[in-house]
């Protein structure tokens, strides 16, 4: 993008200060900040969030491979600061671990004493399903006794600002250049698989690349501006999207497609997209099927706006229907390059999430119960006396 | 300060110095007074002393890494190679034709000639390369200065002269370490060196000469004052690669036989001959060296830290995997480490694989598949047994060779006579693309310590995580299913290790230090696997039968002839079968099991304690200041305080001039916050107001910015707006007014967005469940009358499943 020397000498001012407030030892790679969802997240868990925390973080930047050169001033060290990438990181991830529930149920006992247990609701897939999937967990199967690897687990890295990328997953038969500044990589010469999460994924502010009196190009971010991509629930389903590739790796049925044209592009931004019953997954066994990185990406962002924990912030779920709403309507098209909508939606269109009346529900009945209260024929659930037969 | 001292002193300059021009002259003058540093030193050879030796490699480079490195200039011969990295500090590295090296370091110009195949990364200051010739890596103009840090050590010495070492022909001695005056060593002669360090004014090993090196109680050393020609022979005495290392302070190395060692000689021009067939092994650094055309040179395992605690660097420390808050202890430590094969090959299939150089001696045997993804050889001796061969390098097959099965070669394969091949042999085809085969191998920084077993008892250990293991002669340490962690593993040649693997596999993870002396057994009623790892790079010399599969992905492994035959699978750097040598197949069985073993060995994901309530929510009234609380409690609320949320806007007032206020932080905030404006416009659309109704007009109004590029920042302007729009939709269905409703019917055909469409079809049906949907079909505009058809995921009114719901909508929507 092209810029006035007066816009220039703005934004560098911008950076400056930007760079100040990043405070000392902090490599300013993307924005020194947190966005409101990020920031009610974090609320969410008691204070001090590290050593409320600690534990989940240990585990998962083992899990997922999280590289201390690439994230060391990224909050590696500083994990409970919000503004920093790897806080944000870690937030997504335990999301992706912890932020729904497979199956919606309510449990009571009726007024005639019997056990009631009803299944209202259930998501696509576990948690613990997405988790695996999103830490690039091995896939090892033995079809006629040969080994395969769908994919290896891979390193986390930390991506600086692309104006095209959010994330990134690279399969590399040999070093990457990366090695050269990371040199563990280099301990795979041969094939060394990569997430890496750009900018746009932790950035609050939209950010530009200026070059400044023929100085090098810095990064400076805009005034009045918001960057959406920047969310936990964008973040969290990109890791999800990323390790769908590596699961995917040898399966070109499954790899992404021209939006124009609907052909195989490994460029392209859409996916053909392949419906299914939920009940063909009972829950802990994804790694048996097939998706599209933006279908699983979608079912992901489904179960997280539809079967949430009580705990997920509702900032954070309004940004997830905004998520999902974008990735259902422009990444799927057909084998012509049609628009092809999922036959589902997915949150509540809605304000406040608001169901209409259900026919035949007496409120009166349940007003102000919790679910599970006895009533009349069955138990209450939300707010209506279910019959139970 | 005595002349011996100052000769010391010129040695340590030069090795700091890279061989800096002003510095060299002087010390030159000092070489120029040899004869009478050779007489004064008679005054204080009674004196001990301790010599400085040092040098310099690239910052970029990596010493276990780097296998000829020089001051000023390295010169490759054609058709030579050296397998490991090339380094230098200044000048120019010159590559001939047909050459074939590991990673270039170059402060200089890297000159690469054609066809010459470089397996890495070359960083020089300038690179001039040949059409023909490949780089596997990256290139890189840049800046190679030399490491800040110097790798440096002290050799001490007793300072009573010894007198001249003198063999003529056909004799031998046993020389203990010390120092010497002249080291002339006649053809057949052998002269034993033992652990220690020895100095000679000058070094001539003639041809068929051998020097036997004793390195059982650490590495040899060796500073030869003068001049060093090598003709004969280095044998390894007791590590399988030997641990020698020459400090030349001379100018003038000649190496005209196949030399196994490390050699720093920083003022001296160094000269390989090819010294075939066998080449050389060696880490060599000095101030030029040069190889002969067809010269070999493979990479010397040699654990640096044994010459001394004075040695710089340290061994990089592994890295903390896990986050800690600053200057608290690292609980975990380790690396994700393993190997790759090719794909189809199981690992479960393979008897031998390595990654470099793959050797099987004459007649041994290994009854299952053989893999060296390396490029650098792999070679049958006579009469040696195998299964089918995957080989990345050349490969030879000696004579009468049995390869039960393939062989497939990216390079050649050559036959020696009367060769038996029971399958199809292939060259030049490349492999299938690699897999890897991966462990986390965890080492926690506090264990259950360390673990001696005496000499004759039998120690029973449960899994765990521990420090050094080391079990004495005559002794037996019971391993036993499940996963254990040692920092070290010693034991001694009558010690046993026994492995009971029934019904869960026995899985060993061995940090630094792997010697195994003795048996390593499985007990009978063994039904699973049993897989020792081994992160280290030390040299693995097995000399007892070993029952088990053995991964060292970055160590030499040598297995030796034995009584009984090996049972399982050995993975490593380099594999040497030795002569005579046999390997009965017996597969680990549990690769693909590794990762659910190590995520259960780690039990399940934390939880983190969460806050499920953001509190009662604020009054809601007619001034500014509730809204902004109320707005401010709503994104700080939780799922669980939605009926909150509700009940507060239901039992508001009066909801116009909240909604007024509520409409003034959107403005205010869209362009800055769009969760917060979203969230906004939500509790604007739930009191149902005319100033609501006339916000959701509005915006749908707004018209949808276009996409100047394709880039993401671009898209997003129009994405934000289609949200704010689509938040406006939804306000307007829940309010069921007819204006409201007829806007939506308009909208569904009408809008710009296909965002925007589908959701007023959407919310339309969803707050109007009963609608007629094919008469609302048929007003969509036709390519979109299937909207009309979607469904809601999540269970609506309980009346049907989602997969319900889809097999309905499949019905009248098939799938192509």
């Amino acid at each position: 993008m092209k810029t006035s020397k007066s816009l220039q000498r703005h934004l560098f001012m911008l950076a400056a200060s930007a760079a100040a407030l990043g405070g000392v030892g902090h490599a300013l790679a993307c924005q020194f900040a947190a966005g409101t969802s990020d920031t009610a997240l974090t609320n969410t868990f008691p204070i001090p969030t590290f050593l409320s925390a600690k534990d989940f973080i240990a585990r998962q930047a083992i899990d997922f491979d999280m590289l201390p050169d690439s994230w060391t001033g990224h909050g590696f060290e500083a994990a409970d600061d919000t503004r920093f990438e790897y806080t944000k990181h870690w937030m997504s991830s335990y999301l992706i671990a912890n932020g729904h529930v497979f199956e919606h149920r309510v449990t009571g006992t009726g007024t005639g004493g019997q056990k009631i247990d009803l299944l209202l609701d259930r998501a696509f897939h576990t948690p613990s399903d997405y988790y695996v999937t999103a830490k690039g967990e091995p896939t090892l199967e033995f079809p006629d006794n040969t080994l395969t690897v769908s994919h290896d687990r891979f390193v986390s890295l930390l991506g600086a600002d692309d104006p095209n990328k959010l994330g990134e997953w690279v399969f590399s038969e040999h070093p990457p250049a990366s090695a050269v500044l990371f040199w563990p990589l280099a301990l795979f010469p041969e094939t060394t698989e990569t997430v890496t999460t750009f900018c746009g994924l932790y950035d609050v502010q939209d950010s530009e690349t200026v070059t400044v009196s023929g100085g090098p190009p810095i990064g400076v971010f805009l005034p009045n501006s918001l960057n959406i991509y920047g969310t936990p629930s964008e973040r969290a389903s990109d890791l999800v999207h990323e390790g769908t590739h590596a699961r995917n790796k040898d399966d070109s049925a499954r790899a992404h497609v021209s939006c124009d044209t609907g052909q195989r592009d490994e460029g392209g931004s859409c996916d053909l997209f392949f419906p299914h019953l939920k009940s063909d997954f009972s829950g802990g066994d994804l790694a048996k099927g097939r998706f599209p990185a933006y279908e699983l990406q979608l079912e992901y962002l489904c179960d997280l706006v539809d079967e949430a924990q009580d705990w997920v912030p509702l900032a954070l779920l309004s940004d997830a229907e905004g998520t999902a709403d974008r990735t259902a309507k422009f990444h799927f098209v057909d084998s012509t390059g049609r628009v092809s909508l999922p036959p589902f939606s997915c949150g509540v269109p809605s304000p406040m999430m608001a169901e209409p009346p259900v026919a035949g529900c007496d409120s009166s009945v349940c007003g102000g119960q919790k679910d599970g209260t006895a009533c009349s024929d069955g138990i209450c659930v939300s707010g209506c006396c279910q019959v139970v037969r | 300060m005595n002349m011996w001292e100052e000769w010391s002193l010129c040695g340590f300059r030069i090795a700091l110095c890279g061989a800096a021009l002003s510095v060299l002259a002087s010390c030159q003058t000092q070489s120029g007074d040899n004869n009478e540093a050779t007489a004064s030193t008679n005054q204080a050879l009674s004196t001990p002393r301790q010599i400085a030796l040092s040098f310099k490699l690239p910052a970029s480079s990596k010493l276990d890494g780097v296998v000829i490195s020089a001051a000023t200039s390295i010169a490759i011969s054609d058709r030579s190679q050296v397998f490991g990295d090339l380094a230098t500090n200044g000048g120019t590295a010159s590559l001939g034709v047909g050459d074939k090296v590991g990673n270039l370091f170059v402060n200089g110009t890297a000159n690469i000639g054609d066809r010459t195949q470089v397996f890495g990364n070359v960083l020089a200051r300038h690179v001039v390369k040949s059409a023909s010739a490949t780089v596997s890596g990256t290139i890189a103009e840049v800046d190679v200065a030399p490491s800040t840090t110097t790798i440096s050590w002290t050799a001490s010495l007793d300072g009573t002269s010894l007198g001249d070492v003198a063999l003529e022909p056909d004799l031998s001695r046993d020389l203990a370490p010390g120092r010497y005056q002249h080291f002339t060593v006649k053809s057949r002669s052998t002269v034993t060196l033992h652990s220690g360090v020895y100095e000679f004014a000058d070094f001539f090993l003639d041809a068929q000469a051998r020097l036997v090196i004793d390195d059982s109680h650490g590495p040899v050393q060796v500073i030869v004052d003068q001049n060093f020609t090598y003709r004969g022979a280095i044998v390894a005495g007791y590590q399988p690669a030997a641990q020698v290392l020459f400090a030349v302070l001379g100018t003038t190395v000649a190496i005209e036989s196949p030399f196994n060692g490390l050699l720093v000689a920083a003022n001296a021009s160094v000269h390989f001959q090819a010294a075939l067939p066998q080449g050389h092994r060696a880490f060599v650094f000095g101030s030029q060296v040069s190889l002969e055309p067809d010269t070999k040179i493979a990479a010397l395992p040699f654990d640096w830290t044994t010459l001394g605690s004075s040695f710089l660097p340290k061994p990089a420390p592994e890295a903390c995997l896990v986050p800690v808050a600053a200057l608290q202890p690292c609980p975990v430590r380790g690396t994700r480490t393993g190997f790759v094969l090719p794909g189809g090959v199981s690992p479960e299939d393979v008897a031998l694989a390595s990654s470099g150089v793959l050797s099987v001696g004459s007649g041994a045997q290994a009854n299952a598949d053989l893999v060296n993804v390396g490029h650098w050889e792999t070679t049958l001796g006579t009469s040696a047994v195998t299964g089918g061969i995957w080989s990345e390098a050349a490969t030879q097959l000696g004579n009468s060779t049995h390869v039960a099965g393939n062989v497939l070669s990216h390079s050649t394969v050559s036959n020696g006579s009367q060769v038996q091949v029971s399958g199809t042999i292939v060259q030049n085809t490349p492999l299938s693309p690699t897999v890897p085969v991966l462990w986390l191998a965890l080492f926690p920084t506090t264990n259950l310590g360390p673990v001696s077993v005496a000499a004759g008892t039998t120690t029973n250990l449960a899994p765990g995580d521990y420090g050094a293991v080391n079990v004495a002669a005559g002794a037996t340490l019971s391993l036993r299913g499940g996963t254990y962690t040692f920092d070290s593993l010693s034991s001694a040649a009558t010690a046993v290790i026994s492995t009971a693997a029934k019904d869960t596999p026995v899985i060993v993870h061995v940090r630094s230090g792997l010697a195994l002396g003795g048996r390593v057994s499985r007990t009978t009623d063994s039904n699973q696997g049993v897989l020792f790892t081994y992160q280290g790079k030390g040299a693995i010399a097995l000399k007892q039968p070993f029952q088990g599969t053995l991964a060292a992905p970055f160590a030499s492994l040598q297995i030796a002839a034995t009584i009984g035959p090996y049972r399982g699978a050995f993975f490593a750097n380099n594999v040497a079968l030795d002569p005579g040598a046999v390997v009965l197949h017996d597969a680990f069985g549990s690769w693909a099991d590794l990762p659910a073993l190590e995520d259960a060995r780690r039990g399940p994901l934390p939880v983190i304690q969460t806050r499920t309530s953001n509190g009662a929510p604020p009054a809601l009234d007619a001034t500014p200041q509730s809204a902004t609380q109320f707005v401010n409690w709503l994104v700080g609320s939780t799922k669980a305080d939605l009926p909150a949320a509700r009940g507060a806007l239901q039992q508001a007032g009066p909801k116009e001039t909240i909604a007024a206020n509520l409409t003034q932080q959107f403005s205010a905030l869209r362009a800055t916050d769009a969760t917060r404006a979203t969230l906004i416009l939500n509790a604007v659309g739930y009191l149902r107001t005319q100033a609501g109704e006339t916000l959701f007009t509005s915006l749908l109004s707004e018209p949808l910015p276009t996409p100047l590029d394709a880039t993401l920042e671009a898209a997003q302007k129009l994405r934000l707006i289609e949200r704010y729009q689509t938040a406006a939709v939804h306000g307007l269905a829940f309010m069921h007014s007819s204006t409201g409703d007829a806007l939506l019917k308009s909208t569904m055909r009408n809008h710009p967005s296909l965002q925007i469409r589908t959701e007023a079809v959407r919310s339309f049906l969803f707050h109007n469940p009963s609608t007629d949907r094919a008469a609302l079909a048929a007003q969509l505009n036709p390519s979109e009358a299937s909207f009309a058809d979607r469904f809601e995921n999540r269970n609506v009114d309980g009346s049907s499943t989602f997969d319900d719901r889809l097999a309905a909508y499949l019905a009248k929507h098939p799938q192509p």
